[in-house]
């Protein structure tokens, strides 16, 4: 990571927490340092912010939201989160969705795809939603949420996939700004099961 | 923030993207707050946000910085940040910069989608 302030100065509850992690990782992941770094600043608030769009109560399921979040941190080409994202929204939906997911065009969805992988109507139009939103936000327009509804997605669940598009879009820019060091597998194995059964509250 | 306080916000509906803004641009910063906010604003404003451009409030030494987190984070180096740290940023300000960018960046993504979702209601 690129400041010294977020990897080192923390407070002694945030210092206990990294001596915990160490026990089972060989480094602490750069965006629990930076979260933990002045957490009332941003970590705590935007942890928050993260936990229930991803976690709280929506139609889409934790797994169709960790794709939408990994979509986002594809578009944004930032590693590091297309890492940690991937990691757990294989370990919801397997790795064939997230591959399927990942380098879709986000047309209609086909019928010759294996069950298992298949994208759902409304999931496909939602992830084109959020990938026209990360990419071109102010091109952004009515007829992009009517292409939405017309796949069956509710203005509810379309509203639970911006918010997911909007935290992201803020995650992955601080973690390419500060660049954050991209996981091991045996560190994305352990976030994927800390994010899944913990969820993101720090 | 402890369990009373997390239900508390659940009971009044806060939104979590308005109580990362409070929190950025509140006592919690080491920077000047002026320029926090003004960070937040140029970014939402270079991310397409509808709004009338909010000028020059971002000092030039940090404007390159502040316009790269916004259009391709990938792409800041070593050398942005140095130089903006040889304009006089610490460490900590700097932390605070860059998170007030990617707010900004982010905030108007939520603004254009959900001004969208309203619009398509509005025609209903």
């Amino acid at each position: 990571m690129r400041l010294s302030a977020p990897r080192h100065e923390h407070g002694l509850r945030e210092r206990i927490i990294q001596r915990l992690i160490r026990l089972r990782l060989d480094a602490v992941p750069d965006v629990v340092l930076a979260c933990q770094h002045r957490p009332e600043f941003f970590g705590k608030p935007f942890l928050a912010w993260i936990e229930t769009s991803l976690r709280g109560p929506s139609q889409w399921t934790q797994g169709d939201r960790e794709l939408m979040a990994a979509l986002v941190s594809d578009r944004n080409r930032c590693a590091f989160c297309i890492g940690t994202h991937s990691a757990t929204a294989s370990s919801l939906v397997g790795d064939e969705m997230v591959r399927r997911v990942l380098r879709a065009d986000l047309g209609d969805p086909k019928d010759d795809e294996p069950d298992g992988a298949k994208i759902s109507a409304d999931l496909c139009a939602t992830l084109a939603f959020i990938d026209k939103l990360t990419l071109s936000p102010a091109q952004v327009d009515a007829s992009d949420v009517e292409r939405a509804v017309a796949a069956g997605v509710s203005v509810e669940a379309l509203r639970d996939a911006v918010e997911v598009c909007a935290a992201f879009n803020v995650m992955n820019r601080v973690a390419d700004a500060l660049a954050f060091e991209p996981q091991d597998k045996k560190s994305l194995a352990f976030s994927a099961k800390l994010l899944t059964t913990r969820g993101y509250r720090a | 923030m402890n369990r009373a306080d997390a239900k508390r916000e659940r009971a009044l509906n806060v939104n979590g993207a308005a109580l990362v803004e409070l929190a950025v641009l509140g006592s919690g910063g080491r920077s000047d707050a002026r320029l926090r906010q003004a960070v937040v604003e140029q970014a939402a404003w270079l991310a397409g946000r509808d709004a009338p451009s909010p000028g020059d409030k971002v000092p030039e030494t940090l404007s390159v910085l502040v316009e790269k987190v916004v259009r391709y984070a990938y792409r800041v180096t070593d050398e942005d940040i140095n130089a903006a740290a040889g304009a006089g940023y610490d460490e900590n300000e700097l932390f605070d910069i860059i998170v007030a960018a990617a707010l900004g960046a982010g905030l108007a993504r939520r603004e254009r989608g959900l001004a969208a979702i309203s619009a398509w209601e509005k025609t209903r």
